[in-house]
């Protein structure tokens, strides 16, 4: 690499170094992650003392109405996890009065609909589909014993009717499951790496043309060597910055596995996997950078960096949707597509190589297309960043871009 | 070395800054590039460096067409432009860097040129810490780093108090006799006329008038003469001169006050000046200052420019 651009990034990466804010942003983040893996198992521990002492207290009521003794009996047996007490009072009288015991909720039974009364169901409750499929069974098991089978023989049949899943993905390290988490933390991750970070090359670009270092940098070296140090020397002050990040994860969440792996299947990260997050990870942060800087020396004041780089950000929260929606479907047919497309590639790309097995030809591809467009875009806001910088006054309008890239 | 430029034309959207100029500059000799504010003075500084392309003309060193980054040009700005809040020897070195010495030899150079400009004790400042004209010092400092053989100076002494004002000028002119080119553009005459030996004036986008500055000055008539008169061994005041030469107004062809009791006197022709003399002692009169008058570069440059279209 030319020594030029060397020495740009080493400026640029030093003074991320020196700069306090980014220590300090860097320390705390490191020390939320470390809190966050921490915390569910330092709370687990206290919970499962009180788990082993008092099981039942922790047992909530279900009042049950309509039903026969017997079917009381089935249904206490396929539900464990609540106490059942027979009750003949409407569910709103039940439910209303003070009990010192928790309640979940009143079941009426009925052979033409039953019907499940919760004082106030949440978003990710499971129980109402337990209760629901509990229902079921216990009717099978009637109907199967006044069919003359003995009950026990019948609740054994009910309950244990063998079903197992086999996920293919999962086979080849892929289970799109356990790699969904994985895919998801890396894309936040570089999302808001390309919007701070691009927002922060832009700021300083900014910056440096508001207090004219930019004439004296274009006549030192090339705009291309400039542009290309300014955003490798930030990009790799937002690399370090993640690498620590991710380390404090990835340090605190083996020391609590135990704990972790129910509330965060990280599953397997394979090499590959890793490999292929660098590098589209690479390519996406560089794409965006570009533009980012390029926008960057379009005003002349960092007070209007926000409004110029909107330009960028709107299209790239687009992206993101696109490449978040992937996550759920990853084999979909418009994920593919977008994976070829210019600007979506990495992204999309990198959510089907982490959830599915994607085809060598196709990766690379992808890779092809983004660095093409990685050139393109270089060049582009090389030429934008050269031209830009010695505008001054007004912003720049889109018609007076297109002029400046004839020069 | 020989710098030429020839018939660039710059336009900026319907704005045309040069209109076909054609200058040379040449190495030895400090070229003072004048004209009005917004006359294109930076611009044609930027085209040489490479910042802009003329719309047409082309810019060659020795009869080549220069490549900036081949051509090594210290530059110095004339909206300064170093980092405020960056150290001044950690600055000076990251520019040498970026125009390619090694880091060893930028802070070498750095040191040296720190030293001769008496600020080396404050080399571990940030830059705005400092006072305006030491911080112009800095930016001079950036500018010879790469020991360059152009150096291209847009107001270089702005700023600066006149014991600073003569530290840069000998720096400057230690760079001219060391076989330098340097280009020197400004507004202030007085600068320019006491540094520069050849000026080239930039006006409605082309140059206007260039040449040698004493050249310049010889090629105007030397017909005005600056007069102090005694009578009768009394000094002469401004008033009593003029009402005394008042019946003689055929010999000359304007007078008006000029100096401390002087007066300046325009003749139509050269040869009217010996005539006039001999009237003026025949009169009664004794010359107590008899002075051909010279123009100076103000005077120059403001003929030249007067009229024309502002460009601000």
């Amino acid at each position: 690499m030319n020594k030029r651009v060397l020495t740009v990034i080493q400026f640029e990466f030093l003074s991320f170094l020196k700069y306090k804010l980014y220590v300090i942003l860097t320390a705390v983040l490191c020390l939320l992650v470390f809190a966050a893996f921490f915390l569910p198992g330092l709370l687990a521990g206290d919970g499962q003392a009180d788990v082993i002492a008092e099981p039942a207290a922790d047992r909530q009521i279900l009042y049950v109405s309509g039903g026969s003794d017997r079917e009381l009996a089935v249904l206490g047996d396929l539900l464990p996890e609540f106490s059942l007490q027979a009750s003949a009072e409407p569910a709103k009288a039940l439910l209303a009065s003070d009990s010192d015991e928790p309640v979940y909720g009143v079941l009426s039974l009925s052979v033409t609909g039953s019907e499940l009364t919760v004082p106030g169901l949440a978003m990710t409750d499971y129980l109402p589909g337990r209760i629901q499929r509990a229902v079921e069974q216990m009717s099978i098991i009637s109907s199967l014993r006044e069919a003359g089978m003995p009950e026990g023989e019948a609740f054994e049949r009910v309950v244990n009717i063998p079903f197992s899943l086999r996920d293919l993905s999962a086979d080849e390290g892929k289970g799109q499951s356990q790699t969904y988490i994985y895919a998801y933390i890396i894309l936040m991750l570089l999302y808001l790496s390309v919007i701070i970070y691009g927002q922060v090359v832009a700021g300083n670009i900014a910056s440096e043309k508001g207090n004219r270092t930019m004439e004296l940098l274009i006549t030192s070296t090339k705009p291309l060597n400039l542009l290309v140090g300014k955003v490798m020397g930030s990009g790799l002050a937002g690399l370090l910055q993640l690498t620590l990040i991710l380390g404090s994860a990835l340090v605190s969440y083996s020391l609590n596995r135990a704990q972790l792996t129910e509330l965060m299947p990280l599953g397997e990260v394979t090499p590959a996997m890793l490999l292929y997050t660098l590098l589209f990870f690479t390519l996406g942060y560089f794409t965006s950078a570009f533009l980012f800087s390029a926008l960057g020396s379009l005003v002349s004041r960092t007070e209007d960096v926000n409004r110029t780089v909107m330009a960028i950000s709107f299209p790239l929260i687009a992206v993101f949707m696109a490449a978040m929606s992937a996550l759920f479907n990853p084999a979909a047919s418009y994920v593919r597509t977008l994976s070829f497309v210019p600007f979506f590639a990495p992204f999309l790309m990198f959510v089907r190589t982490q959830m599915l097995v994607v085809p060598p030809w196709e990766i690379l591809l992808s890779v092809v297309i983004s660095l093409v467009t990685l050139a393109g875009v270089a060049w582009i806001s090389a030429k934008i960043y050269r031209l830009g910088t010695l505008f001054y006054g007004n912003s720049v309008k889109p018609k007076e871009l297109m002029r400046m890239l004839r020069y | 070395m020989r710098l030429e430029l020839t018939d660039i034309h710059k336009s900026f959207g319907t704005k045309h800054v040069l209109r076909g100029l054609s200058l040379h500059v040449e190495n030895g000799r400090a070229t003072g590039l004048l004209g009005r504010n917004g006359s294109g003075k930076t611009t044609t500084a930027r085209i040489i460096l490479n910042v802009f392309l003329p719309d047409k003309g082309t810019v060659t060193l020795d009869g080549r067409t220069i490549r900036a980054e081949d051509a090594d040009i210290g530059y110095l700005p004339e909206e300064k432009g170093l980092y405020p809040k960056l150290p001044v020897l950690d600055q000076l070195i990251y520019f040498g860097r970026l125009r390619g010495l090694p880091r060893r030899q930028a802070l070498e150079a750095a040191e040296h040129w720190l030293g001769v400009v008496e600020l080396s004790h404050e080399k571990s400042r940030r830059l705005e810490t400092l006072s305006k004209g030491n911080q112009q010092k800095v930016q001079l400092i950036c500018a010879l780093l790469t020991n360059p053989q152009i150096l291209i100076l847009d107001e270089p002494f702005g700023g600066l108090d006149p014991v600073n004002a003569r530290l840069l000028k000998t720096i400057v002119n230690e760079q001219v006799a060391d076989g330098k080119l340097v280009l020197f553009s400004s507004h202030q005459m007085a600068d320019v006329e006491s540094f520069c030996d050849d000026i080239a004036i930039l006006h409605d986008g082309v140059i206007a008038r260039s040449g040698r500055l004493s050249d310049i000055k010889r090629s105007y008539p030397q017909n005005r003469v600056e007069l102090r008169l005694v009578r009768d061994g009394r000094l002469q005041s401004q008033r009593e001169v003029m009402e005394a030469l008042k019946p003689k107004s055929q010999a000359f062809d304007s007078i008006a006050p000029y100096g401390q009791d002087t007066v300046a006197v325009r003749f139509r022709s050269e040869t009217d000046r010996l005539p006039f003399l001999r009237t003026l002692i025949d009169s009664g009169f004794d010359v107590d200052l008899y002075r051909i008058l010279v123009p100076s570069l103000d005077e120059i440059f403001v003929e030249t420019t007067a009229g024309g279209q502002s460009h601000e």
